[in-house]
């Protein structure tokens, strides 16, 4: 049963840098990225206990990854930045194209209109397909294609322009 | 036009062509002549035309032809009909000849416009794929492939029981035609005695403030060549084989939206709750010993039933865990 830890694995630490800003910015409380066996969750408030396993891969009936509901109330995200983001409204698998060959529904720094599908989530072999709520440019894509997605998970952030 | 036997399929001239050969009798090629602008095409020509659709003929004599399976091909204003007298009858039906999915309209279209209670059926589809991406066709005729485009203002997180329910009330139509033993493989198969009789494929739209449109696709087998069915790397059956006769398609397609008309507004007000017994109650993996596919790892396990929500329980070893997602196959017993 893998456990990542950030510390163990390599994942790219520019990447994580760009990430640590992004989340600075965004105002988003906490976000957590996969990258095929590789995840790594940036929470503003405070550490993920060690081996604490973040990843749910071959063990459904965990409850939830910890770290989300509590959050000290001093500790309020400041919502200085123009852009949101757009969270999953469902559990399911994400998907950034139609089709393993299709392309994605969006990319990074494409302006979309409000109405306009930035992805799939998949549940039960339903296939939903998620509205962007308003126009924006796409400023992130937080969930790598094919991850599982939690209820309310940060997935895009969509800088108004 | 062409005297050799290579006509590319012509969507327009040859649903013509059908309606002339349709009833299964023995006709002269010069009685198709009309569909090909007045000259009469060779047997050959035909037989190779109709063979892109699946459809087989068997040669009569000299310049005589017939379907070797009748067609009863699809009747919009049949299906309207029937429904009207109910209340139940689509905003608008549209009937394709040939299309690639009819899902794929319906989606397509709830992106422009209002698609709510529209229905999309299609005498072939052309996508049909089989198992390990091997092509097949699902002859012309041979089967149910409809859509239906429906606006529900709900809490997107049970759009996904959305795909159960469709399940439910389409086992719920069959069985009515006297298939008792036909039910559900979780989460969007219709199963009758381990071999798949049609499937199910919902589609949404998620907007915010809770409007969405779903799109419900369902198919089902009613009447496949035998020879057809064991080209199927899967186990297949049809409605002719578990029921022991044939059906109407067009009556099939107006009970189904009868009943998918009741259920989607029904699941509008109460979600998935009201439909759950019902649905589990048609659970065909329920106690069995199951394989399933999830994000890469083989689970083996035995069924322990559909959740409220949906989900799959599976109990494995020491534990019984929960899936929203997978790909369920059963596994013989050893």
């Amino acid at each position: 049963m893998p456990t990542n830890s950030l510390y163990q694995k390599k994942m790219d630490i520019r990447k994580v840098k760009k990430l640590i800003e992004l989340l600075e910015e965004s105002g988003i409380a906490e976000l957590e990225i996969h990258e095929g066996e590789e995840s790594v969750r940036i929470s503003r408030y405070r550490a993920l206990p060690m081996g604490q396993p973040f990843l749910q891969l071959a063990d459904p009936q965990l409850p939830a990854a910890p770290g989300h509901a509590v959050a000290p109330a001093d500790a309020k995200p400041k919502p200085d930045f123009e852009g949101h983001s757009i969270t999953a409204p469902m559990v399911g698998t994400f998907y950034l194209g139609a089709s393993p060959t299709s392309k994605p529904f969006v990319e990074m720094g494409q302006r979309i209109k409000r109405g306009e599908i930035l992805c799939i989530i998949e549940a039960m072999k339903v296939m939903n397909q998620i509205e962007a709520d308003s126009d924006g440019t796409i400023a992130a894509i937080l969930v790598d294609n094919g991850q599982p997605v939690e209820y309310d998970q940060p997935l895009f952030v969509l800088k108004r322009t | 036009m062409p005297s050799k036997s290579a006509l590319l399929p012509e969507p327009a001239r040859d649903e013509q062509l059908l309606k002339l050969l349709a009833d299964g009798n023995i006709h002269s090629t010069a009685r198709v002549a009309t569909a090909f602008g007045g000259e009469t095409p060779p047997l050959e020509t035909l037989a190779v035309l109709l063979g892109h659709y699946g459809v087989e003929i068997e040669v009569a004599g000299d310049d005589r032809l017939r379907l070797k399976h009748p067609i009863e091909l699809l009747e919009a204003d049949r299906i309207v009909t029937s429904l009207q007298r109910s209340g139940s009858a689509p905003h608008r039906i549209d009937l394709a000849f040939s299309i690639d999915s009819t899902n794929q309209a319906l989606i397509k279209r709830a992106g422009l416009q209002d698609a709510h209670r529209h229905v999309y059926l299609a005498e072939f589809q052309r996508a049909g794929r089989g198992r390990r991406g091997k092509a097949w066709i699902a002859p012309l005729g041979s089967g149910l492939c409809m859509s239906v485009a429906w606006d529900l203002r709900v809490a997107p997180e049970i759009l996904p029981s959305l795909g159960l329910t469709t399940a439910t009330v389409a086992v719920r139509v069959l069985r009515n035609l006297g298939i008792d033993d036909v039910g559900i493989k979780w989460p969007n198969d219709i199963w009758w005695k381990n071999c798949k009789l049609g499937g199910i494929l919902v589609e949404t739209r998620v907007g915010p403030h809770n409007k969405h449109t779903a799109v419900a696709g369902i198919g089902i087998n009613v009447a496949f060549p035998q020879r057809r069915l064991c080209e199927i790397e899967q186990p297949y059956t049809d409605i002719r084989t578990a029921l022991g006769r044939g059906v109407s398609r067009n009556a099939l397609a107006a009970a189904l939206l009868h009943e998918l008309h009741t259920a989607f507004t029904i699941f509008e007000r109460f979600g998935f709750a009201p439909f759950y017994d019902e649905c589990r109650g048609y659970d065909v993996v329920y106690r069995q010993k199951v394989q399933l596919s999830w994000r890469g790892a083989r689970l083996v396990g035995r069924a322990f039933g559909i959740d409220p929500s949906g989900a799959l329980s599976l109990e494995m070893e020491d534990s019984i865990c929960r899936f929203e997602s997978g790909d369920l196959s059963l596994r013989l017993a050893d």
